[in-house]
């Protein structure tokens, strides 16, 4: 009996040892954050503020660079990986490490971003603080795409949310802790509800794996709007990562408040891991789909209908990146409506084009707004004559937001649009039709806050007379880059289909 | 050569926009010749296209290339190509655009203020209209038609005038909402046509099997799926008709005339024309859907007026004879009586809001309102004189708006007032100024031996035959658009004879100093527009022996659903 006992716990240990090879990545990031402690220590007492913010970027970049490698070993050892491995907590796709390697040159490009002409902004850098939640968001990120257990994914979640909060106050201002506060709070309620979901799932299934058939069989049996009800309180915790309506109340404070290079970290990054989490799970709700799909369809109507109707009124540029975040959330989301073949592409190719848009808009909206020390859209006003590249290629990026062709946006949102037609053709779903329509003619709504910033640059004249024109030299290069890819993604995008169709496995 | 001559038409302008952002900003005549080679190249080039085309075959010149596939894995694969193409259809059109670019190009000869900015995205705008009427492939259209906004846009909102940040932002904000109701049809269209030759490549077909018939068999017998098929969107494979010949259309799609999808229980195919519909009439623009367009005019500086109207706007009337008409013949049938309506409200409803203008942009931008309705009655008559004057008249029209916002612009230019109540007796400071906008007021009124009277009696000609060749409209129609062609003439002499006839009359005496004849430059942009408009009133054949070889066979296609569908009601 013992004997049997110690084989069965023999059995998992070693599966747990060969799934070690899955987060490898991790690992890589947990070593560099210790890394970064201990030498936060030693580099204390003996350099210079300025000194310590440089040798902890490079730290930091080493880390992530270490992790990417991982990653690309990972995507060439990936048939010698189990599926399914942890015993069940974690399940590996292509898909999950390829957006973990969007992840870490997102964070690499948010940690470049960072301007050191400021003081207050090397102090920063020089701590230790930075580096380590920054870190944090990026191991529990990498987490939650692939988990397949309920408590990984609260693991997980919980795990970016404790770094984002930390990230969001640690200017240590009175607004930053403010916002900090509010978004901690939304953050506890929104795990909570979430917490309390996954019981009942729990409760009803008697299994906390969702890729168990049973967990999905075991729901049937409850009234169709209480399980509505419960599934809603499960994704909950996504949405509220995903900053879809109506769990996305933090937003706009804490872009606001936040420094900007760490908004865009933990903006982007989470968002896209709760998607693809969902994005997964989504492969297997097909026998609770006519409950999941007008579920998505109302969500992601109302982020795009509350996201960019409230971007109208905002005048600060900061919090309108953060509406438009909320709006686009709602475009990414519609995608799962799609069943997962068809969806893997737009999806991708969606989630992609995503963050180098936000990051190439992140990037110049930080840039002039560091230069100009304000973020009010009014005080932007004739700037364009003095950022005349900064402005262009912040247009670039705007109108891709937008969905204006010549840029990969349109192409995304035309990717997304002509699947679910076809989805539609074959089901003859009308929630289908009517997020089509609605979210095309969001659109429109849209390109009238987009084309804002553009209009205060260029069209709208100060009233003070702007000095000549400042050159950005190094500081121009990556987000010219992503603008040209941006680009070269609306001429090629089948560039991005032999990328993701390269490792096309998965599930 | 001429295998990249189309091509030529997009990229060279599109070149030289980039040559100008390079060179430095202080050699501002060097930026306006490169603007002036840009545009001047789309008429020699569609000069050539013209004169060495074969007006007997349908297609004079394409090019084909791929550009993108996406794998949608169950759902089939998609394929886009740039596919550009020259026939019958575009060519006037495009020589159109070349003339009246040219034309502003010189009108802004003397715009100094950030002039390299201007031009760059001068010619990123004549790039884009070339593509537009040029592109075969949905999406390459799309892309140029959409893509326009964006120079337009920073061209009024920059260079216009004092309400020039409303107007530029509604002008976008109606015309992307018109392309958007484009996109939508564009999506739901995209998995209907199948591009054959690519998909027997990926099934294996033999030769004999490579048609539409046997693929279409062969995906109701489950011989191959949905995913084995490469759907392509070329317009000229679009053309439904429903005996399933010459066309890729996959059956029992949004595009299989015979199939009748309902959709809130109206016929999908009948969403789809209207929101096609709606979306270039915005563009185009018809009542209701017209109001930017006054806005737009008003606050454009004269160059950028005269491309709006002499080409922008054809975009709407030739996106309905390229896709919509070809698309979905038969709700365009259904609908004819509603599309006559509105074509018959623009045409008064512009003519009386022309009457009331005090500022003559205004007058000129309403008047073109009432010539729109024209177009939209000839193509509702469903009949051969009615479509060949509605396309009669977008080539007409180009030539007279872009004169007639030249006689405002030169006004404008001296002064810098274009109230009509402020001016009088114009003729005798200046006499070559006061014949060439006699010519073009003529012109506009319709009065014969000019291009706009062709265009017009043909659409009435038309409208009035609809009545007893397919009853799809009634009388009063063509009686009351009639009455439309009286209330142009009131407008046009009206304003004649306020602003150049009588004693002089200036509001402000120092005006007296500024009117000065016209200047060369200006003489060379009215002159040629005033022959050409005098030519094609003339010698109405030198246009419809191109166009000829487009629309008959449009005619004949729609003549053809149309009988089928009259059978199909007849029978029900």
């Amino acid at each position: 009996m013992e004997a049997e006992q110690i084989d069965i716990l023999n059995q998992k240990l070693l599966n747990i040892l060969d799934g070690l090879a899955v987060i490898v990545p991790e690992f890589v990031l947990v070593i560099g954050l210790a890394f970064i402690l201990v030498a936060d220590l030693i580099l204390q007492k003996r350099k210079s503020e300025k000194q310590r913010a440089k040798l902890l970027i490079s730290y930091h970049v080493l880390t992530l660079l270490a992790a990417l490698f991982a990653t690309s070993i990972q995507f060439r050892d990936f048939a010698e990986i189990q599926n399914q491995t942890f015993n069940g907590f974690l399940l590996v796709s292509g898909e999950a490490i390829f957006i973990r390697s969007l992840f870490y040159i997102t964070a690499i490009i948010a940690l470049l971003m960072f301007r050191r002409t400021n003081p207050a902004t090397v102090k920063l850098l020089a701590g230790s603080e930075l580096h380590i939640f920054s870190l944090g968001v990026l191991i529990g990120a990498g987490i939650l795409v692939m988990s397949s257990n309920l408590l990984s994914i609260f693991l997980s979640i919980e795990l970016m949310s404790i770094s984002a909060y930390a990230l969001t106050g640690i200017l240590k201002n009175g607004e930053s802790a403010r916002s900090a506060l509010r978004y901690f709070i939304f953050g506890s309620v929104a795990t909570a509800i979430m917490l309390y979901g996954m019981s009942f799932l729990y409760g009803f299934s008697g299994t906390l794996n969702w890729q168990n058939t049973g967990f999905w069989t075991g729901i049937q049996s409850v009234p169709l709007y209480s399980a509505g009800i419960i599934f809603l309180m499960f994704f909950g915790g996504l949405f509220f990562k995903i900053s879809a309506v109506p769990f996305h109340v933090w937003v706009p404070v804490v872009y606001r408040n936040a420094a900007w290079p760490s908004v865009a970290l933990f903006s982007i990054v989470p968002k896209l891991a709760a998607l693809t989490a969902l994005w997964l799970i989504s492969s297997r709700w097909i026998s609770i789909e006519n409950l999941v799909i007008p579920m998505l369809v109302i969500i992601s109507a109302a982020s795009m209908l509350v996201g960019n109707f409230s971007a109208l009124r905002e005048k600060n540029i900061k919090g309108l990146l953060g509406w438009s975040s909320i709006a686009q959330a709602g475009f990414i989301l519609i995608t799962l409506v799609a069943p997962i073949e068809s969806s893997r592409f737009p999806f991708f190719f969606y989630s992609t084009v995503f963050l180098i848009m936000n990051l190439g808009a992140f990037w110049l909206v930080y840039i002039i707004g560091e230069a100009e020390q304000t973020y009010d859209m009014d005080k932007w006003a004739g700037l364009g004559k003095k950022y005349t590249f900064e402005g262009v290629l912040l247009l670039v990026f705007l109108l891709s937001l937008a969905g204006v062709p010549p840029f990969a946006g349109f192409t995304a949102k035309l990717l997304v649009f002509t699947t679910l037609f076809e989805v539609y053709t074959l089901g003859g779903n009308p929630w289908i039709v009517f997020i089509i329509v609605f979210g095309l003619l969001n659109t429109v709504i849209a390109i009238f806050f987009y084309l804002k910033i553009p209009y205060m640059l260029f069209i709208k004249e100060s009233e003070t007379e702007t000095n000549s024109t400042k050159s950005n030299g190094i500081a121009m290069i990556i987000p010219s880059i992503l603008g040209a890819i941006i680009l070269l993604l609306f001429f090629k995008p089948d560039l991005l289909s032999l990328v993701l169709n390269s490792f096309n496995f998965g599930l | 050569m001429s295998q990249f001559l189309l091509s030529s038409i997009i990229f060279l302008p599109l070149f030289l926009a980039l040559v100008i952002l390079v060179i430095p900003a202080k050699n501002q005549a060097l930026q306006r010749i490169l603007a002036l080679l840009g545009t001047g190249w789309i008429i020699i080039a569609s000069v050539i296209i013209w004169l060495t085309a074969d007006t007997q075959a349908g297609i004079y010149l394409y090019e084909l290339a791929p550009w993108f596939s996406l794998d949608l894995n169950t759902l089939g694969t998609l394929k886009f190509d740039y596919f550009i193409l020259a026939d019958g259809l575009n060519l006037p059109l495009l020589l159109l655009t070349g003339i009246s670019l040219t034309a502003g190009v010189l009108a802004s000869w003397k715009v100094r203020e950030k002039s390299k900015a201007y031009f760059a995205l001068y010619l990123l705008l004549a790039a884009s209209i070339a593509g537009c009427f040029l592109s075969m492939d949905f999406l390459l259209f799309f892309l140029f038609f959409e893509f326009m906004l964006l120079p337009m846009y920073f061209l009024i909102g920059i260079w216009g005038g004092p309400r020039r940040s409303y107007a530029s932002i509604k002008f976008f904000l109606y015309t992307l909402f018109g392309s958007i109701l484009i996109l939508i049809v564009m999506v739901a269209m995209y998995g209907n046509v199948v591009d054959v030759d690519a998909s027997a490549a990926k099934i294996g077909l033999t030769e004999s099997q490579t048609n539409i018939e046997y693929v279409n068999k062969g995906l109701a017998n489950g011989d191959f799926e949905k995913k084995d098929l490469v759907f392509a969107n070329h317009f000229v494979n679009l053309n439904t008709s429903l005996n399933e010949q010459s066309t890729q259309v996959l059956a029992g799609g949004l595009l299989d005339g015979n199939v009748e999808n309902r959709f809130m229980g109206r016929p999908l195919r009948y969403w789809a024309f209207l929101l096609l519909l709606i979306g270039f009439l915005i563009k185009l623009p018809a009542v209701p859907f017209h109001t930017w367009l006054p806005d737009a005019h008003v606050e454009a500086s004269t160059p950028i007026s005269i491309v709006l109207a002499a080409i922008l706007l054809k975009i709407g009337g030739y996106g309905l004879f390229r896709i919509v008409y070809p698309a979905f013949p038969d709700a365009a049938l259904h609908y004819a009586w509603w599309v006559g309506l509105l074509g018959v409200i623009a045409i008064i409803y512009g003519a009386m809001n022309a009457l009331a203008q005090k500022d003559l942009k205004k007058l000129v931008a309403y008047s073109s309102v009432s010539h729109m309705g024209f177009v939209l009655l000839g193509l509702a008559s469903f009949t051969s004189e009615g479509l060949n004057g509605a396309y009669y008249q977008l080539f007409s029209h180009g030539l007279i708006s872009a004169m007639l916002f030249m006689v405002a612009g030169v006004i404008y230019d001296r002064t810098h007032d274009r109230l009509i109540e402020n001016y009088a007796g114009l003729a005798s400071l200046m006499p070559k100024f006061a014949v060439l906008a006699s010519i073009a007021f003529f012109a506009s009124l319709g009065l014969p031996g000019f291009s706009g009277f062709i265009a017009e009696i043909m659409v009435l000609l038309g409208a009035f035959h609809s009545n007893s060749v397919n009853s799809l409209l009634p009388m009063w129609m063509a009686i009351v658009a009639a009455l439309g062609l009286i209330l142009a003439a009131a407008y046009c002499l009206w304003t004649l004879q306020r602003m150049f006839f009588g004693e002089v009359f200036l509001r402000k005496e120092i005006w007296r100093l500024e009117m000065v004849d016209l200047s060369r430059r200006e003489m060379i942009i009215l002159v040629p527009l005033a022959l050409l408009t005098l030519v094609f009133g003339i010698f109405p054949s030198l246009l419809l022996s191109v166009t000829e070889g487009a629309i008959e066979p449009l005619i004949k296609q729609v003549f053809e659903n149309a009988a089928m569908f009259n059978a199909k009601l007849d029978g029900q």
